[in-house]
Parts: C-alpha cells; structure tokens; sequence
C-alpha cells in the first residue's frame, strides 16, 4: 500500500460520489459544482498516469473555460425550488438500468485478460508536451484538423442561431461615439440671443 | 497503397479540401449585401465542381491517406458520388422552400456542405478517432441547422431532443470503441476487424460492438432506438429532413460494412439475433405507427424506421463479401425517400405548409403529373411491383428464407401488407377525393424535371436490377 | 502474522513517502509568509501612491507614517463578525473565499524567484499557472451566486465574463512567448532571455507584452476594469455580503493576483531574475575592493532584479488605478474581444512567420 495506491482509491471514491450525487442532486448550481469535481479528480488522475499536459489541459479548459460558462447560465437561470414530478419513477428505473448494466460490464470485463494491452509508458528524459505536440502534427494532424472543423461549426451555429436579424437591440456604436463633436451636442445660447 | 507524406495526402483529398473552403467562401459571402440567389449559385457551383473534381482525382487501387486516417478506393468514391448526386438534387429542391422562409442564408448552405463533409469522413474513415470525428462534424451540423429556425417552436424542440438523444449515442458508440481499443490495441479499422482473439476476450469484443451498434442502430432509427425520428422529422426544415434521411444512412451504411465484412463475428449467434431483433421489432413498431398518423413528415418518419428495419435484417443475412443486398436496398430506400421528401418540399416551397395528409385531397386534378410521381415514390417505399423498393424488400426476404427463417419471413410480410395501407392512403386522396379543392401551388418548370429524374429512375432500374446488384457487389469486394 | 508483519512495512513505506511533506511545508511557509507581508503593505502602498497623487496624505495616524495601518485593518477584520445572509447557500458561501485564497497563493509554487530558488520546476509550469488563474474565477462567481443577493450576482457574472473573454487573449500572448523561448518550464523561458536587457522577450513580442499586461489588470478585476465591483453600481460586487475574515481573504486574495501577474509579467518580458546589464562585457574585470564587489553582486543576476521588476509592475497597478477613469462594460467586452484578441492573433502569425526565416531577435 504506497501513496499512489491510497491516493487512486482516494480519488476514484470522490468521482464515483461525485457523479452520483450530480445526477440526483435537485439545485442545478450543485451539480455544476460536482461536475468541477468530477473534472478536477480526473484531472489528478493523469497526473498519476505522469500525463501532466493532459491533466493541466483539462483543468484549463474544462474547468476553466466550459464549466464557468455552465455555471454562468445556469447561474441566471430562474428555476423553480422544487420540480419533483415523477422523480422516484425515474430513479427506480435508472437504478435497475443501471445495476444490471454493471453486472454485465464486470461479468464481461472480470474475465477479460487485458495482459497484452499497451500500457503507455512515459519515455525516460523525454518531454510529455513535446511528443503530444509532434503526434498531433505528423500521425493524427488529420484528427487535429477535423476537430478545428467541428469547433467551427459549433461557432458557426452558436452566433447564427443568436445574430439578430432585426436591428432591435439597443446598442451603442463605439466608431460614431468617438467621432462626435463638440459642435453637434452643445450649442451655446448667449443671453444676447435671447 | 499507404502514404504517410501529409503534402502528398493532401493531394488526393483535393475535392474535399475545395468543399471545406468554398463552405466558408458562402459563409463569408453574407457579409456582403448580395442577393440570396448568388449564394444558392455559388452552392450549386461549388458542389458540381467537387463533384468534377473529385472524378477527376478517383483513384485506381486502394489509398490510406494521412498516416492510418483516411482510406480511398471505389467503394469510398462510388457512394460519394451517390452522395454529390443526392444532394446536388436537394440543394436545387430547397431553394424555394428557404427564401420563403427568411432561411436561405449563407450559413444555411455552408452548415449543409459542412454535414455533407463530415458524411464524406464517416464514408472514407479507415480509424475510430476519424469516425467518430466524422459522426460528430456532420450531426453537429445538423442539430445546427435545425436549430436554425429557431422563431419556430417545434424546430427548437426538434434540434434539441435530436441533440440530446444522439449524443448519448455518441457516447455509448465512443465507450464500445475505447473497449476495442482496449483489447486489440489499435484504432484501425481493417486491424480491428481482422483481429484474432483468444477465448476469453470474445465476450468483450462482442460487448464493445453491441456497444457501437447501439450507436449505429440509432444513427439508422431503428427501433428501439426510433423516438428521435419522427419529431425530427416533423420539426426540421424540409431539406434538413431531405438531408437527414438520406445521406447519413448511406455513410453509416458504408462503416457498418467496413465493420462487418470479413468479420467472424458476422457468424456469431448471439450477434446476429441483436440484428435480427433490431429489424424485425423496427419493422413491426414503424408499421403500426406509421398507421395512426396524421402528419406526412410523421407518417414517412415511421416508414423510415420500418425501412432500416429491413435494412438491419439485410445486415443480418449478409454474409462475408457480400453486402450487395444491404448496399442495394440502402441505395434504392435513399434515392426514394429523397425523391419523396423533394416532392414535399417542392409542394410547400411556397408559403403555405404542406403538413397534414388530408392537404393530399384533390391534388391529382391540380398536377397530375406530379400526383403521377408521388404515387411512384410512395409505391416504391411500400415495395409494390415495378419499382426498385419491391426488388429490393425481395431480395430481403429471399435471403431470410434462404437462412431458414420463413416465420420472420412471414411476419414482415404481413407487416408491410399492413403498412400498405398507409401509403395508399395518400394515392386514393390525390387521386379519388376529386371534390376538395386543393390548396398546394406548384411553380417551377426546371424543378419539376429535377423530380422527374429518381422516379424515373425507379422504374428504369427496376427493369434492369441484376446489373445494378452486380455492380454494387462489385464496388463492394 | 507475517501478514500484519507486510502491512505494518507498508505502512511504514507510507510514512516514509509521507516524510517529505514536512520540509515541503517549510518551503511553502518561506513563501507564503513573505507574500503575506508584501499583501499587506502592497495595501499601504496603494493608499499612500494614490493619496499622494491626489495631493492627500493617506494613512499616518497608526506608527510612524502610518506604517502599522495594515496591521490595525487586519486586527479589525479579524475580530468582525462574519455575517451569513438569509436564505444564502451557507456551505458554498463560506467555500467562496477559501477557493479564492488557495487559487491565488498555490500559482506561486512554479515561480522561480532565483537560478535555483523555486518550489517545484515542472515542465508544464506555465500552463500550470495558466490553469490555476482561470480557476480564480470560481471563487468570485461561487460568492456571487450564493450570496443571495442582486448586487453580487450581478458583479459574478460580470466579472466572469470579463475573465473569459480576457483570459483568451492572455493564452495567446503567452503562446507567443512559448514559441520563442521553446519551452512550457518558467526556468527555461528565462534562461531563453539571457543576455543584456534587449535580449528580453518584450522586445520581439511587444505588442504581446502590452496585450498581457492589460488582459492581467482585466483578470485580476482592478482599475480600469473594474466594473465587477463598481461602487457606484454594484456597491462592491461579488463580495457585497462578505464581512470580517470572509471580505479579508478576498482582499487578500486580489491583492496577491495583482502581485502574481506583475511577477509574472517580470518574468516572462522583463527576464526575471537576469541582470539588465551583458555580464559577458564585465567578465574580464580584476576587483579587489569590497564597494565594487557589493556592487558587481548588484549587477549580477539574482532575485533583487526580480523584486525591483516585479515592485515596478505593482506600481503600474495602482497608477492605473488613481489614472484612469472606468470603463463602461461594453467597451471593456469590446476592448478584450475585438481588439487584443486579433492583435495577439496577427502577432502570432507575424512571430511564425519570423521564427520560420530565422529572423534574429525573434528566432533563438
């Protein structure tokens, strides 16, 4: 029983809670907050692997990035306090989906004999983010670019889907703001005038 | 032939590469205030050059492309020119119907090529990691696209139970995946298929693709795995449906043959009963539902899963090298629902929708060339004699009996007798309620004989079908 | 027996593994402590700059001068009651300033503030950085929301949207800094700048450095982007309902990101530790007397150059803040999205373009 040992058990214990408790869990925020867990302990994981570059990527951009943006939504989002309706039914079924579904995965995956898997082992005196690097440009640069493909689309969808089409919103014009003169907002009236 | 130069894949992926930039080309174009119809120009320009340009790069033996990525050969290419054909008919189709609607944008157009690319990388992928990259970039499209109307209330819930429910498709087809992995330690798809396992790991290869036909199951719509298809199908855009029924099946149509051809596990019992029950209850549930609907999307929605439930029991019968029959019968349901989903789509391009059946009423005094067509395609769908979708349900359930099944036999064919009724139903109101006065309008001469085309293929094909069927056999070996 | 006899070695080997922990700790204590201090009068710095720009005297009624000032506020927040408003979340509330205090303070451990002097010299250390800043954020936004109130709702979500749209631009200008110095580990960045000051990365990547220095004060929520906690609007934003300890660790915290990024800043444009000056043109120099050799050890590398570097940024912080007036929010989203964005975008192609024909400064 070495740290490590201690510490995976330690670890997998809080993303398993976690990601029950994120499904049952009723207040949005909470789950959100469990799934920045769930995140954060997966990311300890790889650090145990010694892919540090991973783990770091997950934080800075799972919970960094995507997760804030959750929470800001579902932050605004006025719920209900309480929307039950049905719950029960769903958990008993969920539970029973659930149960015999893990039976079946440890029934077929207890007997599997995974000795001839690979194991990635980190090179010695090498530099984990460099060989990602390299991979990602030379073996999988088709992969690489596939996903830059789908993230566009997502862009794409994300502000055609919100542009406004009609000129109803109110906004300000930056360009015009600065270009405006003294002239054509204040007019001096001198009492002579009068 | 495997070619690891990237410059040097790049080169024989041109055609796509042309596709990819001329999509940001129509995206880009809207910033300029330009006419919508320069942008379904540009579409339709784009498109037919592709298509060119990629007959003009077809190569002659078997290519594997960007390390292990990407595979190239006949097959790939001839179900890529199915694909440019199909599409190139629904762009036309579709433009009416758009510029009606306030859709026709070039977001619209470029989301489209976008779905149609990532098609094209399911049907070419030789790797998991670009499968499933593929499945993602062309439904991620699609949930877009449909999401695209969005001052419609049904579009939005369409896009996002579509949204919802396929991912987690996605998600169980990516666990199967990661299992593969795990016991043939590679992504390659040929390696995979072609892996030799001991005893102890068959049950999990056998686990791992249950888990990615669960995944492919309801990519195809069938049932139990159908729920998604009907609001879809109601609550999309006509050329997003026309899109989505059509070209993603044959893509995943190709991987399932990728997956299963020269597969031992193709003669695995237990396997093989999954398909047979996916298609046997798919074809039993489309049936009987597809009975009590009012709404012609529902009703072709239904058709559909009762449709890839043959298609399931095509897998099933198939044998190693010879896919023919699924191929045949995916080919000719595609070209048939395209046909029939144009029409419907031609019909309400403008504003007025064509939604409910009993809008049929009358139409054959109005066109009855048309009416002529839709009966073709709908008689082809049922599997009625003298159309491809009658060769092709034959050649079904001849090889069901072959194996031996005559009661499954005898179970489908009464199912699609049931199912007749339906589409019946919609011929006797074209053609024999003469009394309504029909509101549908019709304008176009060019598209009408755009919609000529595939009902005439129909017919023609079902005069010829055994050089067709070599011909698919052929590709597919 | 023999059983108990392996698990007692185990656990033996446990405690052994375990025995590291405490000259960690120490370690972390010698900065930790440190940086305390600096909080704290790095508050009476701030006070006493901006009252002397205005022409004010500041604080000088505690000690000399005042000195003892952050030391009477301390005494007085500690001793504060800390308030728990009705009906707010009261776990995630009393969580909300911890996150941020621990955020703030762990970034520290991959800074070297010396050739040698650094707690853990990873090999990711700047996305590691990278990483734990944008995690501040859950500390401001988790006391925005269960605070049960408008007003820190409203200064949450400002202020995460503003640390999202800045924190890309602050990526990109560090990748710039990646791609010349060829390296994620903060010791090889600054041993990528060695020479005399213009060997220093902000004059390649200017634009990048000035980029940066705006997205930090954009991050670390000060003037002039600190809209997150307008007074005027928002009373103070997120942390309205914090009182006593609950408001101090968040000052804490703010304070100790402000010093983060001008360290930060120091070290990834201005060298860190190296010298200003070429050693190489003094290393022919014969010195006996004891007033050149104090000297020649000023000259030379060492942490004081990184102190009066980073001093130097602090100081920028506060001038900022007594300079210039607030922006409006648009124009703070406006500010990070469509202009440092697309600038440190086209400087990153430029910098490529540079680094592939193996253009001196920028090319190493």
């Amino acid at each position: 029983m070495d740290i490590t040992t201690i510490l995976f058990y330690l670890v997998t214990t809080v993303i398993i809670l976690s990601s029950v408790s994120m499904i049952i869990v009723n207040n949005t925020v909470h789950a959100a907050l469990l799934l920045v867990l769930i995140f954060f302990n997966s990311a300890i994981l790889w650090l145990m692997l010694q892919a540090e570059f991973l783990s770091i990527i997950l934080v800075l951009v799972y919970v960094g990035a995507v997760l804030v943006l959750f929470l800001f939504v579902v932050m605004l989002l006025d719920l209900p306090k309480k929307q039950k309706a049905n719950q029960k039914l769903y958990l008993l079924f969920s539970i029973i989906t659930s149960v015999v579904m893990f039976i079946e995965l440890y029934i077929v995956i207890f007997y599997q004999d995974f000795s001839n898997s690979l194991i990635a082992i980190p090179l010695p005196e090498s530099n984990n983010t460099y060989e990602i690097g390299l991979m990602l440009f030379t073996d999988y640069v088709f992969s690489f670019e596939v996903t830059a493909f789908i993230l566009l689309v997502a862009i794409i969808a994300a502000i055609a889907i919100n542009i406004s089409d009609k000129q109803k919103a109110l906004r300000q014009d930056p360009g015009k703001q600065v270009l405006e003169n003294k002239s054509d907002r204040l007019k001096i009236i001198k009492d002579d005038d009068l | 032939m495997i070619i690891n130069n990237i410059t040097m894949s790049i080169m024989y992926f041109i055609p796509e590469i042309f596709l990819f930039i001329m999509s940001m080309v129509i995206l880009l174009s809207g910033i300029f205030q330009i006419s919508k119809n320069y942008i379904f120009h540009l579409t339709l320009i784009s498109i037919i050059s592709a298509l060119i340009m990629s007959y003009n790069y077809q190569v002659s033996d078997s290519l594997i492309l960007f390390g292990s990525s990407i595979i190239k050969n006949s097959t790939t290419e001839f179900f890529e020119y199915i694909c440019y054909i199909i599409f190139l008919i629904q762009i036309i189709i579709s433009k009416d119907y758009l510029k009606n609607r306030n859709l026709l944008s070039g977001e619209f157009y470029s989301l489209l090529i976008l779905a149609l690319l990532g098609c094209f990388i399911i049907i070419s992928s030789n790797n998991l990691i670009i499968l499933f990259l593929g499945i993602e970039l062309s439904s991620l499209s699609l949930y877009s696209l449909i999401a695209l109307n969005r001052y419609s209330v049904i579009s939005s819930e369409a896009a996002i139970k579509y949204f919802v429910l396929s991912i987690i498709a996605s998600a169980i087809m990516l666990f199967g995946f990661s299992y593969l992995y795990g016991i043939t330690n590679t992504l390659v798809i040929s390696d995979i298929v072609s892996f030799s396992y001991s005893n102890n790991s068959s049950n999990l290869y056998l686990l791992s693709y249950v888990l990615i036909f669960i995944g492919i199951a309801f990519k195809f719509a069938v049932a139990p795995f159908h729920m998604w298809l009907p609001d879809v199908y109601e609550g999309s855009p006509l050329p997003v449906t026309n899109f989505i029924s059509s070209i993603p099946k044959i893509a995943f149509f190709v991987i399932v043959f990728r997956f299963l051809d020269d597969n031992s596990i193709i003669a695995n019992e237990n396997f093989s009963k999954l398909l047979l029950f996916l298609g046997v209850f798919s074809i039993i549930v489309g049936n009987l539902f597809a009975l009590v609907q009012k709404k012609i999307m529902r009703m072709l929605a239904y058709s559909g899963i009762a449709n890839s439930g043959f298609i399931f029991l095509a897998f099933f019968s198939a044998t190693n090298h010879n896919f023919s029959v699924a191929g045949f019968y995916v080919l000719s349901y595609s070209i048939t629902i395209v046909s029939a989903i144009s029409i419907i789509t031609f019909l309400s391009s403008q504003k007025f929708d064509l939604v409910y059946i009993n809008d049929f009423k009358g139409f054959s005094a109005k066109s009855g060339y048309l009416s002529f067509l839709i009966m073709i395609t709908l008689l082809s769908t049922a599997g009625i004699p003298l159309t491809i979708g009658f060769y092709a349900k034959y050649l079904v359930l001849d090889a069901l009996v072959n194996k031996d099944l005559v009661f499954v036999a005898v179970i489908v064919v009464l199912m699609t007798v049931i199912g007749l009724y339906y589409y019946l139903r919609v011929i006797w109101f074209m053609f024999f309620e003469t009394n309504y006065n029909s509101l549908l309008n019709i304008s176009g001469k060019f598209s009408i004989f755009v919609l000529s085309i595939i009902p005439a293929l129909i017919l023609i094909i079902f005069l010829l079908p055994d050089n067709i069927l070599k011909y698919i056999f052929y590709i597919l070996t | 027996m023999f059983d108990f006899l392996n698990n007692f070695t185990s656990l033996f080997t446990f405690f052994n593994e375990l025995s590291i922990l405490p000259s960690t700790l120490i370690l972390i204590l010698l900065i930790m402590v440190p940086l305390l201090i600096v909080v704290a009068y790095y508050t009476y710095a701030e006070r006493k700059i901006i009252a002397s720009m205005q022409g004010r005297l500041g604080p000088n009624v505690v000690g000399p001068y005042g000195l003892f000032q952050p030391f009477a506020d301390g005494v007085k927040l500690f001793f504060k009651e800390i308030i728990i408003p009705v009906d707010s979340n009261k776990f995630l509330f009393l969580l909300a300033p911890v996150i941020t205090f621990t955020v703030a303070f762990s970034a520290w451990a991959v800074i070297p503030f010396d050739s040698v002097m650094v707690l853990s010299n990873i090999n990711a250390g700047l996305l590691y950085i990278l990483a734990l800043t944008s995690l501040g954020i859950y500390g401001i936004i988790i006391a925005g929301w269960s605070s049960n109130s408008k007003y820190s709702l409203l200064g949450a979500m400002r202020s995460a949207a503003q640390i999202i749209a800045y924190e890309i631009a602050m990526g990109f200008a560090l990748v710039g800094v990646i791609m010349i110095s060829g390296s994620l580990n903060i010791g090889d960045i600054i041993h990528a700048q060695k020479g005399s000051m213009l060997n220093w990365l902000w004059v390649p990547l200017f634009p990048l450095f000035l980029v940066y220095f705006i997205s930090g004060v954009a991050e670390t929520n000060r003037a002039p982007f600190d809209v997150a906690e307008g007074e005027s609007e928002l009373v103070a934003g997120f942390h309205v309902e914090y009182s006593g300890m609950g408001f101090a660790i968040f000052f804490i915290a703010e304070y100790a990101n402000m010093i983060l990024i001008s360290a930060l800043t120091a070290i990834l444009f201005f060298g860190g530790w190296l010298s200003p000056f070429n050693l190489n043109s003094l290393g022919g120099l014969e010195i006996n007397d004891v007033v050149s050799n104090i000297l020649l050890f000023f000259i030379n590398d060492g942490i004081h150059w990184f102190i009066i570097k980073t001093l130097f940024f602090m100081f920028c912080f506060i001038w900022f803040r007594a300079t210039f007036p607030r922006y409006r929010y648009d124009q703070i989203m406006r500010l990070g999205w469509k202009i440092l964005i697309p600038i440190t975008l086209i400087w990153i192609f430029v910098e490529m373009l540079f680094i592939y024909y193996k253009v001196e400064p920028w090319f190493l």
